[in-house]
């Protein structure tokens, strides 16, 4: 719960972070973004007003050379007397000029070109080029879509008209031709193409190649002298009726005009079927017009600039967020290692605290009913007593070494060094052996025992052992804490998983003191045992939950309980596993059971074993197990002696050896392969079984590498020892 | 210790999915802020023509020019084709073309469909760049095309240039005006393109500019014009009116030591002090002289049956029950004519997908009878269209006939067109400095030295073009 809290903490406090910084970012973009727009205006306005300086002086240049084409008119007037005079001459200044073409307007509205004489209307081509001086405007630029003159080409006009003032004796009252009339204007046309380059903002061209911003010239009406964006509408489209036409703008037709009448610079921008265009005016700075320069951009130029800034500072703040935060789930990680290191050296001390409880409080119970009873020994009165005592030593001494085997276990299990094995098992034969070992202990205890066995599946692949010491230690606690009256429920179930695996449940449940919920939440942790009035009577390590949990996860199934104090409890165990055929060695195994447990006792009258054990305590108290179960024991104290007593004796005098895995002069297993290699019929067949306190894999492998047939955990059983000795008998009798 | 490896484990696994969310959310957050965009594009075609492509559509009243045409045509494939494509028509200034084609190379707006003349367009070959349209021949197409349009379009047995329309260049002549100066004996009655002797010419043109120098109303003979490449060819085949053909057997121009050229050259130059051409000739345009004889003061102009002039032709024959009485028509001095195939190249920028939507485009413009009719503005290549359109087009038949008298104007050489140094960007450099005058009032050159540059100039042109010809692979 604690657990879950902080890591929705964590959660909560790195989704603050993320809302934290995507508001910052928001914030920061916004405020960039708008910085970077002003920049980006700027940026077009600095680049619009070269623009306008380079037209002026573009337009200038052009009318200078008109007024120079007038002054030289007025030297050369008196030759130009014929048609084809005129046209060479103007053909010459053309070729002289930046003009592609000169005319001549005169004052009655015919005019000389470089190769014709155009008097009037009734003239094929005419054009009244008069009435582009309609206004008091001396100076003109006109695009034009095509002249007549100019073919199919787009052009530009100039005109220039020339002063009416007889004080100017060079531009006025210029006469040519043969009638001697007037001329009113030069002008000069050039291809379009020659200016209009000129006139695009270069900057503002899009990924295809499209232009994003273009260049005008409009007269203080609002007409357009030069459109950039198109001549062909230049003529005839007035810049305020297109303000006037748009979706949106910011200013009035009329506020443009009154701007631009008091010469202001200034933006406006215009919308129309939903693209906003920026427009900068400022007026010319030429005296001689009163024109405005307006550079028209696509908003989307300004955005295309911004966007990449805007984009950086996201990208950046991102990368920023992602640092940041990878360094806060970094420090939790680095936390929470402190934490787990912290909770494991506490979990160490917690654990080496409890072991040095655990062992020496019974070890002090032995110590102390010894001592009682080496007093008492010589007191006939007190033997009574002294058995009383021995009883009692003799349970804490079990005690003591189920605890240790616990201890192992689990350290075994936490180590991994636990291998699972996978191996036919009768569900039911199991599940029986199970009830029938706990059967005496519940009865025994006024408790009901009843078992509800419903196997489907006979035989199923999984590890007995382990799955027999887990249900031990459920229905041996159920036994522990279920008072008399009370009554125990072992039942068992299948279900299929699929058609190939079924799942196995153990149900124990009881109806004894049950569990507090505090106590339930820590069940399957080590060393728990429910301090509750009604337990403390029961005696345990504390360790055997935790090592069935673990017991049953690595076997891939789970284990739960439910519980509730004063009313009992219910664990639950649930196996999965691989549905396989009988094998008949089962069969056979569960016929012969009870053939050794019939004749062990006379089958192992006469028979020698060989006991190599280099603890003097542990042998004597074998060798007393043994005697006294019929057995001939022979102590060997290491493996030297025991090959060399094996060597000396008679053919099959020795049976069985009982071989202690590590003993000093010569080891256990070194001793077995020495046996084995000696050259008489009984070395290949003796049967040794390794005698070891530990049970670890490596152990078994290099036992069984060496010759040894199989293993007996120390203290040894009898029992089990008769019954490994006839399952070995049986295989080598069937081999 | 294998529950802190468990731990581990989900703890890496945890880490590794909040990184992937951030990594998730990176976007997520750029395309919040309006930064992503849709990565659908629509593949937008370009189609270039040049300016001056003009026609006379006969089924089609309103199709003046090859633009037009285009555009009506580009229209109707977008909206039959089965994928989103952007079909764009860009028409550039005649003579433009090194600007809008070459210059555009490897740039946004370079051209992905050509509609030019073909000695314009095989330069263009050379470069690489044009790809081989074989395939966008079908079997119908490769019947109703005749063999000899579709070979102007081959190099080296593979088809990149695919004809639309025919052109076959003459002179057009002011009839009134060589009537008028007793001149009426050298005109020829009904659909006849004439023939001349080069005395003839000489005569009819000194009697007219004599004549108009008397009118003093600005009249000239001849068309002539030097101040850019437009209609350099028709220039270049009076090269020949004295004989000659121009070119070495190596393809090479002969000229310097050709005194059938030289003689060419100087007949040309007298023509300015004579007064058969427009003032100052070497800053005039084709367009210049177009103007002109639109305007009745120019007597001698170029004409075929896709030239503006065409319907003008059509009025006075109609006008005059069939019979002309304003116009007449004459080979250039020298007897010859030039035709010259128009149509279509495709250029491979790179994008292949952008090919085969070009390739379609050809396909239907070709197999669609409304577009493929359209050619039926100048001498169509089609036969079909040929057949059902030649009782329309008047002068159909003197032009077919006249056919044999058609040189061979530019041998398909490389470095013809495209680039600053090509033989079309020399040529009418030289020939206007042949036309110029110094302060004394003399020629620059000599016709002599004219032909020793324009060999020299003219042969490193293709020199260079053949160095650099590269065909697409």
């Amino acid at each position: 719960m604690k657990r879950l809290k902080s890591k929705r903490f964590y959660a909560l406090f790195i989704l603050f972070i993320i809302i934290v910084f995507l508001g910052a970012i928001y914030v920061y973009s916004i405020v960039t973004g708008n910085i970077l727009e002003d920049a980006a205006v700027d940026n077009i306005r600095e680049v619009a007003v070269h623009d306008r300086n380079t037209i002026t002086m573009f337009l200038e240049y052009n009318w200078k050379n008109q007024q120079r084409i007038g002054e030289r008119l007025r030297r050369n007037s008196q030759n130009l007397k014929t048609v084809s005079q005129i046209n060479e001459y103007l053909g010459l200044e053309a070729y002289e000029s930046t003009f592609d073409k000169v005319y001549l307007l005169m004052e009655d509205g015919s005019y000389y070109t470089d190769i014709t004489y155009r008097r009037g209307s009734e003239d094929p081509d005419y054009y009244p080029y008069m009435d582009l001086f309609a206004d008091t405007d001396s100076y003109k630029v006109i695009g034009y879509d095509s002249l007549p003159v100019m073919g199919s080409d787009k052009v530009v006009i100039y005109g220039y008209r020339l002063p009416d003032n007889p004080q100017d004796e060079v531009l006025s009252g210029i006469k040519i031709g043969e009638d001697q009339k007037e001329v009113y204007a030069v002008i000069g046309v050039c291809k379009r193409s020659s200016i209009v380059d000129g006139l695009v903002i270069e900057n503002y061209v899009d990924e295809s190649g499209n232009t994003q911003g273009y260049s005008s010239v409009v007269d203080n009406k609002g007409e357009y002298v030069v459109d950039r964006k198109d001549a062909a509408s230049s003529v005839s489209d007035n810049l305020f009726d297109i303000v006037k036409r748009c979706d949106r703008s910011n200013l009035t037709p009329a506020e443009v005009r009154e701007k631009m009448l008091a010469g202001e610079e200034f933006w406006f921008y215009m919308e129309k079927n939903g693209v906003r265009e920026l427009n900068y005016c400022a007026p010319l700075n030429s005296s001689s017009v009163d024109w405005y320069f307006i550079m028209s951009v696509s908003d989307q130029v300004v955005k295309d600039q911004t966007k990449l800034f805007v984009l950086l500072i996201i990208a950046a703040m991102s990368a920023a967020i992602i640092v940041i935060i990878s360094a806060f789930v970094l420090t939790v990680i680095m936390q929470r290692k402190t934490q787990i290191a912290y909770a494991q050296e506490k979990a160490q001390s917690e654990f080496l605290s409890n072991m040095s409880h655990e062992i020496r409080t019974p070890l002090n119970g032995i110590v102390g009913l010894n001592y009682l009873m080496m007093n008492a020994i010589d007191t006939p009165e007190k033997h009574l007593q002294i058995k009383e005592w021995l009883k009692k030593s003799q349970n804490t001494a079990e005690y003591l070494l189920a605890l240790i085997n616990d201890v192992l276990d689990i350290s075994k299990l936490q180590a991994g060094k636990v291998e699972i094995t996978r191996a036919p098992m009768l569900v039911e034969t199991m599940s029986e052996s199970v009830c029938s070992m706990q059967y005496d202990n519940i009865t025994g205890r006024g408790v009901e025992f009843i078992k509800d066995i419903h196997v489907t599946v006979p035989c199923i692949q999984c590890d007995e052992v382990h799955i027999k010491q887990v249900l031990m230690n459920i229905v041996g606690n159920a036994a522990k804490f279920t008072p008399a009256g009370g009554t125990i429920r072992f039942s068992v179930n299948q279900s299929m998983i699929d058609e190939n695996h079924v799942m196995t449940t153990f149900v124990c449940a009881d109806t004894g003191c049950g569990m507090s919920k505090e106590f339930l939440n820590e069940i399957f942790n080590q060393f728990t045992q429910d301090r509750s009035s009604i337990s403390n009577s029961t005696k345990g390590t504390g360790l055997g939950m935790a090592i069935s949990k673990l017991l049953v996860n690595a076997m891939g199934g789970e284990i739960s309980v439910e519980s509730e104090l004063n009313k009992g409890s219910t664990f639950t165990v649930e196996i999965p596993a691989e549905i396989c055929e009988i094998p008949d060695y089962l069969r056979i195994d569960s016929e012969d059971a009870e053939k050794t447990a019939d004749h062990s006792g006379s089958g192992a009258e006469a028979t020698k074993i060989l006991v190599a054990e280099d603890n003097e305590l542990n042998a004597e108290i074998l060798m007393e197990i043994l005697n006294q179960f019929g057995f001939v024991p022979v102590h060997a104290q290491n493996g030297l002696e025991a090959v060399d007593i094996f060597e000396k004796s008679k053919l099959n005098e020795f049976k069985i050896i009982l071989m202690d895995v590590r003993m000093p002069v010569l080891d256990g297993c070194e001793a077995s392969a020495r046996i084995r290699e000696l050259d008489r019929e009984d070395a290949k067949t003796v049967t040794i079984f390794a005698c070891t306190a530990n049970s670890f894999q490596e152990d078994r492998i290099k036992a069984l590498d060496s010759g040894m047939d199989d293993f007996l955990t120390k203290p040894i059983d009898v029992n089990t020892l008769l019954r490994k000795m006839e399952k070995i008998d049986r295989e080598k009798h069937n081999s | 210790m294998k529950n802190t490896t468990v731990n581990k484990k989900k703890m890496r696994k945890r880490i590794t999915a909040f990184l992937l969310q951030i990594v998730i959310a990176v976007p997520f957050l750029f395309s919040l802020a309006g930064c992503s965009e849709s990565t659908k594009t629509v593949k937008e075609i370009i189609i270039k023509v040049p300016h001056t492509s003009t026609m006379n559509c006969i089924s089609n009243e309103d199709i003046k020019n090859v633009y037009t045409l285009l555009e009506l045509a580009s229209r109707d494939f977008m909206a039959q084709y089965d994928k989103e494509v952007r079909i764009k028509v860009v028409e550039f200034d005649g003579g433009e073309e090194t600007k809008a084609i070459t210059n555009s190379f490897g740039q946004s707006d370079a051209a992905d469909i050509l509609y030019d003349g073909f000695f314009n367009m095989s330069s263009f070959i050379h470069t690489g760049k044009v790809v081989p349209i074989d395939d966008v021949l079908t079997p119908e197409m490769k019947e109703d095309i005749a063999p000899a349009y579709l070979e102007q379009g081959r190099f080296e047995d593979k088809l990149y240039m695919l004809p639309y329309m025919s052109s076959e260049n003459i002179l057009i002549y002011n009839r009134e005006m060589l009537e008028q100066y007793g001149l009426s004996e050298y005109i020829d009655e009904g659909e006849v393109i004439s023939n001349w002797s080069m005395e003839d010419w000489t005569k009819i043109l000194n009697t007219l500019a004599d004549g108009f120098a008397k009118e003093g109303k600005g009249k000239v003979p001849m068309m002539m014009y030097a101040k850019d490449n437009q209609g350099d060819t028709h220039i270049m085949t009076m090269l020949r009116a004295f004989g000659g053909d121009l070119f070495d057997s190596s393809n090479n121009f002969d000229l310097a030591e050709d005194p059938d050229v030289i003689s060419a050259l100087r007949w040309l130059q007298n023509g300015v002090d004579s007064g058969w051409y427009l003032p100052v000739p070497y800053y005039k345009t084709m367009s210049d002289n177009s103007s002109k004889f639109k305007m009745d003061e120019l007597t001698f102009y170029n004409f075929n049956l896709g030239s503006s002039t065409y319907s003008r032709v059509i009025e006075d024959y109609n006008a005059q029950t069939n019979t002309f009485t304003k116009y007449g028509f004459v080979n250039y001095p020298g007897n010859h004519c030039t035709i010259f195939n128009e149509g279509f190249e495709i250029f491979d920028n790179g994008d292949s997908e952008k090919i085969e939507i070009a390739k379609d485009f050809l396909r239907y413009f070709y197999e669609t009878d409304k577009w493929l009719e359209c050619s039926a503005g100048s001498i169509p290549v089609s036969k079909k269209v040929m057949e059902k359109y030649k009782d329309d087009i008047l002068l159909l038949e003197a032009f077919s006939q006249n056919s044999v008298n058609s040189v061979d104007y530019t041998h398909n050489l490389p470095n013809w067109q495209g680039s600053e140094n090509s033989v079309r960007s020399v040529f009418y450099k030289e020939i206007a400095r042949l036309m110029i005058k110094d302060a004394d009032g003399n020629f620059a050159v000599t016709p002599e030295e004219c032909a020793r540059n324009l060999q020299e100039k003219l042969n490193t042109a293709i020199s260079e073009g053949r160095e650099n010809s590269t065909l697409h692979e």
